[in-house]
């Protein structure tokens, strides 16, 4: 037989074992975005706005002539979230997405009860309980992408 | 000849993999109790709101809406950490093959 092929065999059967295993082990799989830390500051900042505004309309009875400059500072700012949870990608971004459609819809429900009367006590608790499970579905994603960056991916 | 002792590396890959869902799962777990009484105690503040005047028939109805949107957004959240739990256990399960392998053959190739 000759040398070379003896050589040579072994070595193009290894690597075709190890090929399906280099294929792997070199993608680690990213289903969701990663963490995003200004995002995760935004959605704070904009959840204690939030929780502010309400309380004082529970505390003044605020009608909604008066304040509605504050329900379309809201749609701005969850444009400028959407604008920034949609950088990386949008198909491994679509829960934040989803959510931010849904908080979207959430403000303008909010609007409309707002038009419909003063929102006090346990009209002011209900509206305030809601709107803050919306800003809690987003920082939970966020914290464990927060996790996850933690977990070292194969190199 | 280099080995790999199958039967290890395969409980060892899926070690690594059930730390990561664990690790998940500890977290979404209050998360998703919390929010259930928080739906639960919501849907009780319509019904006394509405009967002490805090509430107005308009409102009640939009408040319910509400409800409706918030529980989905709940679902949307715990479905997303599903996604983010299988990502890490798959890649912790991944490094676990990586270090197995370079072992075997003696020199990192992975």
């Amino acid at each position: 037989m000759n040398r070379s092929a003896t050589v040579v065999r072994p070595v193009r059967t290894l690597v075709l074992l190890l090929a399906p295993l280099l294929l792997l082990s070199s993608c680690a799989v990213m289903f969701v975005a990663p963490y995003d830390e200004v995002f995760d500051r935004q959605v704070s900042e904009f959840h204690q706005k939030t929780a502010t505004f309400l309380a004082r309309m529970n505390s003044t009875r605020g009608s909604y002539e008066a304040n509605r400059a504050f329900y379309s500072e809201a749609e701005a700012t969850i444009e400028v979230l959407r604008s920034r949870a949609s950088l990386y990608s949008e198909a491994k971004n679509s829960g934040t997405l989803k959510e931010l459609d849904l908080l979207q819809q959430a403000f303008k429900d909010l609007e409309d009860a707002h038009r419909a009367g003063p929102i006090v006590g346990a009209g002011y608790l209900a509206s305030r309980n809601t709107i803050s499970m919306h800003f809690r579905a987003i920082l939970q994603i966020e914290l464990h992408k927060k996790h996850s960056a933690a977990v070292a991916a194969p190199a | 000849m280099p080995d790999i002792d199958v039967k290890a590396l395969a409980e060892a890959i899926l070690a690594a993999m059930r730390g990561q869902l664990t690790q998940h799962w500890n977290l979404a777990q209050p998360y998703a109790q919390s929010e259930a009484k928080k739906l639960a105690e919501t849907a009780r503040l319509i019904v006394t709101g509405s009967a002490n005047g805090d509430i107005n028939p308009q409102q009640a109805k939009i408040l319910v809406r509400m409800q409706t949107n918030a529980s989905q957004a709940v679902l949307t959240a715990l479905d997303t950490i599903g996604m983010i739990a299988a990502q890490d256990a798959i890649n912790a399960g991944l490094n676990v093959l990586k270090g197995a392998v370079n072992a075997a053959i003696g020199i990192t190739v992975l």
